[in-house]
């Protein structure tokens, strides 16, 4: 294939892919979660005051939160000269398709075959897990993950002066926006091992890189979570997430999920270029041998799977994050595998049928790939948060005072900080909050209980007076309105597709 | 050679300036902000020790009542002894000046096994920096000065001197595993210790006889194991990522087959328990001078990476240190435990049983002079299991079992206690008064039955 016929092609899936992910994204004018509107609040707030709010007088009604800003930086200054919410969701939209682009080179370098390259990168663009996880909400791997695998990329060129100085900016880069980066970085000690066992020659370069980046990256996230560190120990790993939400953000692996997430065809394929690179037979025929610059191509990204694989195995990263990169450095891998396909199917009587098998892997990949992609799509959507809710929780600043606490369930605690700017007695943020699994608990007791006498100690506890039910609630406890509600200590101030509660005993 | 002998004696001063500088900052943050009062809850428990321990021999701790087991410690009669020459602040000077001592011994023991004077402070220097260095020699505990017995009597024995026949064989008042770790460091410096070997396996042996010490011991989990042995991740009691970085990477250069026996042998004893981490001392700083000579040293292809590389290091081990330094500096009794202790200690009668968290017991005996309940060494066989009933009850009856059958005066609430809160039944009590309350600690006392 030519390279200006690969790149209008190219070109062209990515404004299949834009427009396919600016449909679902547009169907409704809010985030399909509510972590994205703490992002939104710092973004806000850093084009008011210039500097992030890492004092948060709102979530669990006033708490100290460190993270890294740059993320909400850089949006801040995309937005700065007028922003509205169609910016801030195609911004990131266009963020993650620029993935495809930075594959699509990852595979030509690693296969130098451009039709390859091409059919991998519209794999890519329409893996389940990564599109709908990035397709309507506001979070830093819209950004970091296409940085990480530019930085790969970059890494493979590693000897010219100037792609280092890209990949040492790359990784600061990436340090300040997500501590994703660590599993990068542990990745590529994977690579270093791998390369050892294998005995395969090692560059000065990549191993100075990669000490180089290990200590940045440890160096700063030590800095800026001293203090969680101290407070959480090792636990900080799973966020302080309270032991009853734990199985919210860590799954368990199993090979079902996989396939629904990963797709079925970038599974086979990156599974089957694992075992051939890992466990080929050196003795064979010299045209079958791998050569060492191939090894060397594939050993980083199967030191970033396996290391990958092992943190989801121990519930150690979060399942979503976790299964993003591994979806996407198998369809890498997956890449590698359609070349040896191509070309067993060259030294075969069939060459002839070479697009056919092709175009039946990718019906294949279609049919996978495109129902769990759809349906998992629509449901996010669904779980955006709905214009009636929105327009209550905007009436409450009228309603309520600037002083007021809300209880309510975690999953609605950043909704009402952002849209209603009031004090919360939870979100769904737990990082330095001590007594994180006590509230958890409290919150669902305040649902549950029969007793206005515990339902006020609660209220009482956290000093909070209104108790907001939205239709997550309602669902999630299968109540209509509160058990001890009886117009005494808890007055029933509004009610409608969600209910607020004033509590007046004290 | 003139200049090299002048080179080493220079660097030894500039090493004990550096030293006495590090040592110092938190026993003078303590004595300007804290009314001179040491930090960290175990060293009450010496403090409190070293009053009594001239009174008489006693085999149980005579200020708990749930019965407590006490071997006699030879660090109590020393800060005992401390206590009649300085006084109250004994427990503050006397971790400082063990900790110069022992230091240079250190210093001097290292110094003998690496050829240039800059490269000694630069091993003293990484000996300073190592949070654990500075969290022993700050905390008035036995582990200090087992350091300093342990060092004091490897530079005697490596001397021929005689003192090392005293001072090893008082490791034997502590746990066995001491006495096989100093075996262990005779047998590297290859000076055929076997007396004293033989000597120090019989005495360690006889006294834990005496000391009905059982040997079992639990292996943590990996990840429990990696935060008590890292500071970075919270531990008191831990070491620094990039000292260990560096000291991995300077191990990687030297070829030497005893110190990785003498290595493994540490490691194996960290899954005993992580305190044994300060045997690992002296082996991080002499590896980590070597680690940081070979990286300025290496010819890097990244050249411009290099220098960051370095600074990046340094930054980090001085990270630790200083985070060390600050948190030690800011621990527990704060100045509102000190002011609620010493108020109840004022206002306390005699012969009156206190009950608090085991963590604070050390705390609360010290400075009230009355019996707690249990403390901190109380085995957890003879904690009474009622005890969280005075938090968690919802039945009165389990409320008062405890109270009552222990004749309990007063109940002491920390803020920091988890679940800091009394049962709904007691509050409601009139004999059952809060006497004492500020933002860190609250006392209530029991006026009768309830």
């Amino acid at each position: 294939m030519r390279k200006e016929q690969a790149y209008i092609l190219l070109a062209c899936l990515l404004v299949i892919t834009l427009a396919v992910r600016f449909y679902f994204a547009f169907s409704t004018p809010y985030y399909s979660d509510d972590e994205s509107y703490f992002h939104l609040r710092q973004i806000e707030t850093i084009r008011e005051h210039w500097i992030p709010q890492f004092y948060d007088p709102l979530s669990f009604s006033g708490r100290l939160y460190l993270f890294s800003p740059f993320f909400h930086y850089i949006f801040s200054f995309i937005t700065l000269f007028g922003s509205s919410w169609y910016v801030l969701k195609i911004i990131p939209n266009i963020f993650a398709t620029s993935l495809i682009i930075i594959i699509y080179f990852l595979i030509e370098e690693i296969t130098k075959n451009r039709g390859i390259a091409l059919f991998s990168a519209c794999i890519a663009a329409f893996t389940p897990i990564y599109f709908v996880e990035t397709v309507n909400t506001l979070s830093p791997h819209c950004l970091a993950i296409p940085l990480t695998f530019l930085f790969l990329l970059c890494f493979y060129k590693l000897r010219e002066p100037h792609y280092a100085l890209y990949s040492g900016i790359l990784l600061c880069f990436l340090v300040l926006l997500e501590s994703s980066t660590l599993l990068l970085l542990v990745g590529l000690l994977g690579y270093i091992f791998l390369e050892k066992i294998f005995e395969l020659p090692q560059r000065k370069e990549e191993k100075e890189f990669i000490f180089f980046g290990v200590l940045l990256a440890s160096w700063f996230y030590l800095l800026l979570y001293k203090r969680p560190l101290l407070e959480h120990g090792i636990y900080i790993l799973w966020q302080n997430i309270p032991p009853q939400l734990v199985d919210k953000y860590y799954y368990n692996l199993t090979i079902t999920s996989s396939i629904y997430h990963i797709g079925l065809i970038p599974l086979f394929f990156g599974l089957m270029v694992m075992y051939y690179i890992l466990f080929n037979n050196p003795f064979k025929r010299s045209e079958e041998q791998i050569s060492i610059e191939e090894r060397k191509k594939i050993f980083p990204i199967i030191g970033i799977i396996a290391t990958t694989t092992i943190l989801l195995w121990f519930k150690i990263i979060e399942w979503t994050t976790g299964m993003i990169y591994l979806s996407l450095l198998l369809v890498i891998l997956s890449g590698y595998g359609y070349m040896l396909l191509y070309n067993y199917i060259l030294r075969t009587k069939i060459r002839s049928w070479n697009t056919g098998i092709f175009f039946l892997v990718f019906i294949i990949f279609a049919l996978s790939s495109s129902i769990p992609l759809i349906t998992y799509s629509t449901v996010r959507i669904e779980q955006s948060i709905t214009p009636k809710e929105v327009a209550f929780l905007r009436f409450l600043p009228e309603i309520t005072s600037e002083k007021d606490v809300i209880l309510s369930l975690v999953d609605d605690g950043n909704y009402i900080e952002y849209f209603g700017n009031r004090k919360t007695v939870a979100d769904s943020n737990f990082f330095q909050i001590r007594d994180a699994s006590q509230r958890l608990q409290d919150i669902n007791t305040l649902f549950t209980t029969h007793s206005k006498i515990v339902a006020t100690r609660i209220m009482n506890k956290y000093h909070a007076k209104y108790i907001y039910v939205s239709a997550t609630a309602k669902k999630l406890y299968g109540i209509e309105y509160l058990p001890y509600d009886d117009n005494h200590c808890f007055k029933l101030l509004y009610t409608g597709e969600v209910r607020l509660y004033e509590s007046t005993c004290s | 050679m003139k200049a090299l002998v002048r080179e080493q004696h220079l660097s030894k001063i500039f090493f004990l300036a550096l030293a006495a500088l590090v040592l110092c900052i938190v026993p003078l943050y303590r004595y300007f902000f804290y009314d001179g009062y040491a930090s960290q809850e175990n060293t009450y428990f010496h403090m409190r020790m070293s009053e009594t321990i001239f009174s008489g021999i006693f085999s149980a701790d005579p200020a708990v009542v749930m019965e407590t087991s006490y071997f006699f410690d030879p660090f109590d009669a020393l800060l005992g002894i401390s206590r009649f020459f300085i006084g109250t602040h004994a427990a503050l000077l006397l971790p400082f000046i063990l900790g110069i001592i022992t230091l240079f011994f250190v210093y001097l023991t290292i110094a003998e096994y690496i050829p240039s004077a800059k490269q000694q402070l630069i091993a003293g220097i990484f000996l300073l920096s190592c949070p654990l260095t500075i969290t022993l020699f700050t905390h008035a505990t036995s582990y200090g000065f087992i350091a300093f017995l342990m060092s004091a009597g490897i530079y005697f024995y490596n001397r021929k001197t005689w003192l090392a026949y005293i001072i090893l064989p008082l490791l034997c008042f502590y746990s066995l595993y001491h006495s096989i770790v100093a075996i262990l460091f005779l047998l590297l410096l290859k000076k055929k210790p076997f007396a004293l070997s033989v000597c120090l396996v019989i005495l360690a042996g006889i006294f834990s006889f005496l000391r009905h010490d059982s040997f079992q011991f639990q292996i943590p989990s990996l990840l429990i194991l990696i935060q008590q042995l890292f500071s970075d991740f919270g531990s008191s009691f831990g070491l620094s990522i990039f000292g260990i970085l560096l000291a991995c990477f300077g191990l990687s250069t030297i070829q030497k087959k005893e110190l990785w026996i003498v290595l493994c042998i540490s490691i194996l004893f960290i899954f005993v328990s992580p305190l044994y981490a300060i045997y690992f001392i002296p082996l991080l700083a002499y590896s980590a001078s070597y680690g940081f000579f070979s990286l300025l040293e290496r010819q890097w292809s990244l050249s411009h990476l290099q220098n960051i590389a370095v600074l990046l290091l340094i930054l980090g081990i001085l990270f630790s240190a200083t985070s060390m330094i600050s948190r030690i500096a800011q621990e527990n009794p704060t100045p509102l435990h000190i002011q609620g202790l010493v108020w109840l200690g004022k206002n306390i009668e005699d012969k009156t049983i206190i009950l608090t968290d085991k963590q604070y017991g050390f705390m609360a005996e010290y400075f009230t002079h009355q019996q707690v309940l249990f403390d901190k060494n109380t085995p957890v066989t003879n904690i009474p299991l009622e005890t969280s009933f005075i938090f968690y009850a919802k039945n009165p009856e389990q409320t008062t079992t405890l109270l009552d059958r222990y004749h309990i005066d007063y109940i002491i609430i920390f803020s920091e206690t988890p679940h800091a809160q009394l049962s709904n039944y007691l509050l409601t009590k009139e004999n059952f008064k809060k006497i004492f309350e500020n933002s860190e600690i609250t006392i209530w006392k029991i006026e009768g039955p309830l």
